[in-house]
């Protein structure tokens, strides 16, 4: 024990340094480990908010469906204008989070939003015929088609996600 | 040969290629199809207009990911005729429509029934 002491008190700076090495190792290791949970909580709170506007640009093909078949074309129009424009802030906000295909399918589908408010727009002045309703509708169920598949896409990840956590 | 002439060729090269698919709009007569991860080009039949006889206008738009016309021919243009116009708009919709798959397929069917 005496030596024990003796070797302490002979070598007390070494071994602060080595504690004191420990110390910062740990602490490093524990930082990096909580900004990487950081960084994983603020991906899948963006995935989520993805699935969010995905799912909003869903319902509201939905309702475009039902205002068709009403022929209710000033709410096929805005509809389909709030589809467009919910596509374009998808494609810019989660730019990075997109891969290619679903850059694709969502640019489709904002293109098909804003065909089907072109019509919208002369069906208000002249009544669409029964070939341009049977286009109109055929667009708008591709549309949902794109929406749908974007969607469940969104929540596969943000499900995978919760699984590899768990 | 202008880029606008070389976006149409291109365009119809790959579309007989099977490597660019086309889909049918709302409008009638009306087809798009995406390019890269941001460009949309339309391509759409007209109404007859009163050129004497009763062939259709055609329009080809290209749209940025802003979703701004950024590029529009109708009819003609920087050394792009109407015939091409017309030829992409026949590609585009064998392809939206996906004409070739169906007539291959009634076919098979009707030597299967010999």
């Amino acid at each position: 024990l005496q030596a024990f002491r003796d070797f302490l008190v002979a070598n007390w700076g070494s071994i602060a340094s080595v504690v004191g090495l420990a110390v910062s190792c740990v602490t490093l290791w524990v930082a990096r480990k909580a900004r990487e949970s950081a960084d994983a909580a603020k991906e899948e709170a963006r995935r989520r908010n993805l699935s969010e506007d995905l799912q909003d640009a869903h319902v509201k093909s939905e309702q475009v469906g039902l205002f068709i078949r009403d022929g209710n074309w000033d709410r096929v129009f805005l509809r389909s204008q709030e589809i467009s424009s919910l596509c374009s802030i998808v494609l810019k906000r989660w730019n990075k989070e997109l891969n290619g295909n679903s850059k694709t399918q969502i640019n489709l589908a904002r293109d098909h939003a804003g065909s089907i408010a072109k019509v919208a727009v002369r069906a208000h002045r002249v009544q669409p015929s029964e070939k341009e309703i049977v286009n109109v509708s055929a667009a708008q169920r591709r549309l949902n088609e794109l929406l749908s598949s974007e969607l469940g896409e969104a929540l596969r990840v943000i499900e995978g996600k919760e699984h590899s956590d768990v | 040969m202008s880029k606008e002439k070389e976006i149409v060729e291109l365009l119809m090269a790959r579309t007989k290629a099977g490597t660019q698919s086309w889909e049918p709009m709302a409008r009638e007569d009306e087809f798009a199809t995406v390019v890269g991860e941001g460009f949309s080009i339309f391509v759409r039949a007209l109404e007859p207009r009163e050129r004497g006889d009763d062939t259709p206008d055609y329009e080809l738009i290209l749209k940025d990911n802003n979703d701004r016309d950024v590029l529009s021919i109708y009819n003609a243009g920087e050394d792009v005729e109407w015939k091409d116009l017309q030829v992409l708009h026949d590609t585009a919709r064998r392809s939206a429509l996906k004409v070739d798959a169906s007539i291959d397929a009634v076919l098979r069917q009707l030597k299967k029934q010999g």
